[in-house]
């Protein structure tokens, strides 16, 4: 879902930029005002772990597409929203400059769609699950539903943005939305399953953590 | 607590073992899409280690470097973004 320099038109990854960078301070800002100093290290941790998750890519898509964890439900759910959008944004950064993996000038795209928008979906769709399933199976059925909703979510908004850019991507919405959408659907499983084992797993040692 | 961090490193160590060799092939949904409009997404900067390889290295080798050296960078700066302005602060 990394989207690479050349596929977004100036004006829509242009506007990416312009609507995620103020977005990502303001969660920086946040983050760094709400987070208690012992959280730090863990928060610390659990992204450099979202970081060596994502490598690993599994051929579960249709038409033998494969597909990565974002791993931004978990840090959402497990550390609030603003965690998410902090953390995916520093992995996407590194993954540009380093890696290749996704582009520089698409670098506010895929930061709107992983970073800021699977982090909002999946956390307050978490908390709306809670409220429906409770106790501790509660939390493992709400992870992975929050955790499914957060990757294609993020998989719908890079479809429109690829729509939106037909003048160099070459398909237009109609085409972009489904494939992203439909394929994601799938893939999404695992970070559905992942995010509800992640969120049993902290919520089973750290639950203070769950306590906001 | 430190049970915390052992399970967050062997999961980590696990993922980039097995992301650079069995599960290491990507081809994702967006990559079939651009492959039928000849589309080859070329980045603007050169990345020193490209699709996480090492030149010179072995595929896998490079990966896993590629792997533990990028989780240590995400980890440390993290830590740097969250310690920033602490000392000033109180």
């Amino acid at each position: 879902m990394h989207i690479p320099d050349g596929y977004l038109s100036n004006k829509v990854w242009l506007t990416c930029y312009a609507i995620s960078l103020p977005i990502i301070a303001f969660a920086y800002i946040r983050l760094k005002r709400k987070m208690g100093k012992m959280e730090v290290p863990l928060f610390s941790a659990l992204t450099a772990t979202v970081f060596a998750l994502q490598m690993v890519n599994y051929p579960l898509g249709p038409g033998g597409t494969t597909g990565h964890l974002i791993g931004t439900p978990m840090l959402a759910i497990i550390f609030g929203p603003d965690a998410g959008i902090v953390g995916l944004s520093v992995i996407l950064f590194i993954q540009a400059l380093l890696f290749g993996d996704g582009g520089i000038t698409t670098y506010g795209a895929n930061t709107l769609n992983m970073a800021i928008t699977a982090s909002l979906v999946s956390f307050y769709s978490y908390l709306l699950f809670r409220r429906a399933f409770k106790g501790e199976k509660g939390r493992v059925i709400s992870g992975g539903l929050a955790g499914w909703l957060g990757i294609v979510s993020a998989a719908l908004l890079c479809g429109l943005e690829l729509g939106l850019s037909r003048a160099t991507f070459g398909y237009g919405l109609n085409i972009t939305i489904p494939v992203m959408g439909i394929s994601h659907a799938v893939l999404g499983l695992v970070e559905g399953v992942i995010t509800g084992f992640a969120v049993y797993a902290f919520g089973k040692y750290k639950p203070e953590l769950f306590s906001r | 607590m430190k049970k915390i961090y052992l399970a967050l490193a062997v999961f980590s160590a696990v993922a980039i073992v097995i992301g650079s060799t069995v599960l290491s092939v990507s081809y994702e949904p967006l990559d079939e899409v651009a492959e039928r409009m000849n589309l080859t997404g070329e980045n603007l900067l050169g990345s020193p280690f490209p699709e996480y390889t090492i030149p010179g290295f072995p595929c896998w080798a490079g990966g896993i470097i590629s792997g533990l050296v990028g989780g240590i960078i995400v980890f440390a700066i993290i830590r740097l973004l969250m310690k920033v302005g602490e000392d000033g602060g109180n």
